[in-house]
């Protein structure tokens, strides 16, 4: 019995053993280098992941990713930041699916869980992960084997993350171009996420104590997308997050068949804004004092005009 | 308590640390410890449960009891007759009762407003059908004298309780099972590792190549319509190896959990597909069922000593109950009667015992003819599945039709083809690994390495399961 518990001792703790050198091994070697004339970084969910292509936009990259929630963008922005002292401003998207109760699930759920916790936990500390082993201890369980696996891939592949912590996905479809506009009521919804809240904070003062500048940003949104907590979602940004200039680009004028639905951009739609948005950082954006009151006058400009005021012939180069 | 799941990782261990540290002085504390935990073990699904297999537990100790005592031809029936009506009943009724009233009414439209009532609502309590069986063989074994009773209630619980094969067999008969429970049970070191290894090869069986299988399985059977003869084929074939993976890989993690505490079950599958005809197929899948059925039905109802007319009605009642065994449908059933009209033929041929032997067992590379039989018995076998897998018999058909027909000389396309060939090549290496392994109860069982690279192995089998293991489906077994 002895000899079987010794024996059986000794092949576990050579299995712990590898598994937790190569995640050791990692922690040393993970890189995600940027060029250094890349000084500005966008962190966010599908919306601005869709909607920034950022190969139009210089000094900036999108690293945004699909249903990622705030604890997720925080443990790869801390990452990010540690790899590349020469960033120098952070934009994080923030629009009003940011603050709903079902967010929670994106920091917790397993669902987002199984996608995000082999993809990042190379980035978190032990305190994060008890964390969610806590919040939801039988998801954090069943991801044990995706994050054994994704440590071997990483060990064929190398721990280069660059291209792996998100990027700007196009979009091909097209809303028709008939929809007519009919905006929701602002004010019928109230309740709020909490955990997700409370990690944008983390990432807010993560921004601020390595002196990086951050702003608060949301991605256009079609006329028609939800806005029921929107009256919400204003108070919450005045209130805990007074500090952070909010740039609203949700009412950015585009076409019906610049959506791929009611909340993210096509190519088409994405080229569009992109090239504006660098034209608008070329010439001074982070420079003006009111940052948010510069970025809602530009954009009452272009929708008061019956054409707007920059060329919308995209070569298709241009549209991915 | 299923056997992938953490519950299960940290049970067997704890069970097996105090099994062995501190209920090691008698046969009776061991078996009181198994006893609890088996309990434990069934009650995580649902704590009901534990009430039905304590009634037939008691019953069929109390029949066995007084079967012991009594003389009197009568009386020996009627005790009996208990037994098999409580058994039988418990199965009927949770199992049985909507099918068959379903079925009444669809042959007599109308009874169902004479009758009033409409099919239960109730859950089929998991194992059921496998331990009634194990219970009413020890008191059939105990009528017909082949055993004595049980004196101790607590052993006699344990063989119809003992976890690791309660919920899905082997169904153990009561002369192999009982008398391990009554004697103390030492620690064999190379009985735990074989044990571990066997844990180890079936979870590879059925968390890779089943739980992958089935994906691409369930894909092209709930669409069959939307696909091509040889897509549909390959769906069958996917099942095939879903079936077996599940199944087999399930029997040797509990043979192989029940070699940790010095319990030796009976072997329940001896590489099957590699079987030349459909009668070696039948003595090589699912022993312990098939060995019941010949014993308790086959058998008694004069097996193959009469007339040619009779042992062609014992192989269809047969192959009928099995068919049933397997569930509350009709397809179930027809499965059981295709494999009953094809064993017919070598009965009928005088081929029935032709080969018992491992094949190709002095070679590495089966003969042309015998490497030809197995495939041709492979794709029967796979064709009868489309019955068992089938969600209706017009399913079935339709899904036949659909692989003999013109497209079956299509190239298969289906969403996650690239996927699907990585299944097929885990397929390809487990078919390699037990055709290697086919002389051993499993393939692991003897490997002639040294320590380093016996651990290579099960490091490679590890990673293949951290690295392929697929979104986890639930042993199929269990809904019988």
């Amino acid at each position: 019995m002895k000899r079987f518990l010794s024996q059986l001792g000794l092949f576990v703790f050579l299995f712990i053993f590898i598994v937790g050198g190569i995640f050791i091994f990692e922690k040393f070697f993970a890189q995600a280098k940027l060029k250094s004339e890349n000084s500005i970084i966008v962190v966010g969910h599908s919306h601005p992941e869709t909607a920034i292509n950022d190969s139009l936009i210089a000094g900036l990259v999108n690293f945004s990713s699909s249903g990622e929630a705030y604890n997720y963008n925080l443990y790869k922005t801390r990452f990010l930041l540690q790899e590349n002292p020469h960033i120098k401003t952070v934009f994080i998207e923030v629009t009003n699916n940011n603050i709903e109760p079902g967010q929670d699930l994106w920091v917790a759920g397993e669902e987002k869980m199984r996608h995000y916790l082999p993809r990042r936990i190379q980035f978190m500390n032990w305190g994060e992960l008890i964390f969610l082993y806590k919040a939801n201890p039988d998801a954090v369980i069943k991801t044990f084997f995706p994050v054994i696996q994704q440590r071997f891939t990483g060990l064929f592949k190398g721990f280069d993350y660059r291209d792996d912590l998100g990027g700007y996905r196009h979009l091909t479809s097209e809303l028709p171009a008939t929809i007519q506009v009919t905006p929701s009521p602002t004010d019928s919804i109230s309740q709020i996420s909490k955990l997700n809240l409370e990690f944008l904070k983390g990432l807010v003062n993560l921004c601020k104590k390595r002196k990086v500048e951050v702003f608060f940003i949301r991605s256009p949104l079609h006329e028609n997308y939800p806005r029921n907590n929107e009256k919400t979602l204003k108070s919450i940004l005045s209130s805990r997050f007074g500090d952070i200039e909010f740039l609203d680009f949700s009412h950015f004028p585009l076409h019906n068949q610049d959506f791929a639905d009611l909340e993210h951009l096509n190519q088409k739609g994405a080229a569009v804004f992109s090239i504006w948005l660098n034209q608008q950082i070329e010439e001074g954006l982070l420079r003006e004092k009111n940052k948010e009151e510069f970025v809602k006058q530009k954009i009452e400009e272009l929708r008061r005009d019956d054409q707007p005021k920059f060329s919308r012939t995209i070569s298709e180069n241009e549209c991915f | 308590m299923n056997f992938i799941s953490l519950d299960f990782a940290v049970f067997l261990p704890v069970v097996f640390l105090l099994y062995w540290n501190l209920f090691n002085k008698n046969p009776r504390s061991q078996n009181a410890l198994l006893l609890v935990s088996s309990y434990v073990f069934y009650s995580w699904w649902d704590w009901r449960f534990l009430f039905l297999i304590i009634l037939s537990t008691l019953i069929d100790f109390f029949v066995g009891r007084a079967l012991e005592k009594e003389n009197r031809p009568l009386r020996r029936k009627l005790l009996l007759g208990t037994s098999i009506l409580v058994n039988l009943g418990l199965l009927g009724i949770f199992k049985y009762f909507n099918f068959f009233l379903d079925s009444l009414y669809n042959v007599v439209p109308g009874l169902q407003v004479v009758l009033g009532f409409n099919t239960l609502e109730w859950i089929l309590p998991v194992g059921i059908s496998f331990y009634t069986f194990q219970t009413l063989s020890y008191t059939i074994d105990v009528y017909k004298g082949r055993i004595s009773a049980s004196e101790d209630i607590i052993s006699f619980a344990t063989f119809v309780s003992f976890f690791p094969q309660l919920v899905a067999g082997p169904i153990e008969r009561a002369s192999h099972l009982l008398p391990q429970f009554k004697k103390t049970r030492n620690f064999d070191h190379s009985i735990a590792v074989e044990g571990l290894r066997q844990i180890l090869w079936g979870l590879f069986k059925k968390m890779v190549i089943a739980d992958n299988c089935a994906h691409f399985a369930n894909l092209i059977f709930n669409n069959s319509e939307n696909f091509s003869g040889s897509t549909v084929l390959l769906g069958a074939v996917f099942f095939s190896f879903q079936i077996y993976g599940d199944f087999s890989g399930y029997s040797d993690i509990a043979i192989g959990a029940s070699k940790l505490f010095g319990i030796k079950l009976m072997s329940n599958f001896t590489y099957p597909y590699f079987s030349r005809n459909i009668s070696e197929f039948w003595r090589r899948w699912h022993i312990s069922l098939t060995t019941w059925f010949r014993d308790y039905v086959y058998i008694p109802l004069g097996g193959n000593r009469g007339s040619t007319g009779k042992t062609v009605r014992n192989i269809f009642v047969v192959f009928f109950v099995s068919g049933l065994w397997h569930g509350a449908n009709w397809t179930f059933v027809f499965w059981g009667l295709m494999h009953a009209g094809f064993f017919l033929l070598f009965v009928l041929l005088g081929k029935k015992r032709t080969k018992s032997n491992v094949t190709a067992y002095n070679s590495i590379f089966p003969g042309p003819k015998d490497f030809l039989l197995m495939c041709f018995n492979f794709f029967v076998v796979t064709i009868f599945w489309i019955f068992f897998r089938a969600k209706s018999l017009r399913h079935a058909y339709s899904f036949i039709g659909e692989i003999f027909s013109y497209s079956f000389l299509t190239v298969p396309e289906f969403p996650g083809k690239k996927e699907a060939l990585i299944t097929v090549v885990l397929v390809i290496f487990l078919v390699i690994i037990e055709w290697w392994g086919r002389r051993e109860e499993f393939p692991l069982k003897k490997l002639k390495m040294t320590r380093w690279q016996r651990y290579s192995v099960y490091y490679i089998l590890i990673l293949l399961i951290i690295f392929f293991s697929a979104p986890g489906e639930e042993f199929i077994y269990f809904q019988f």
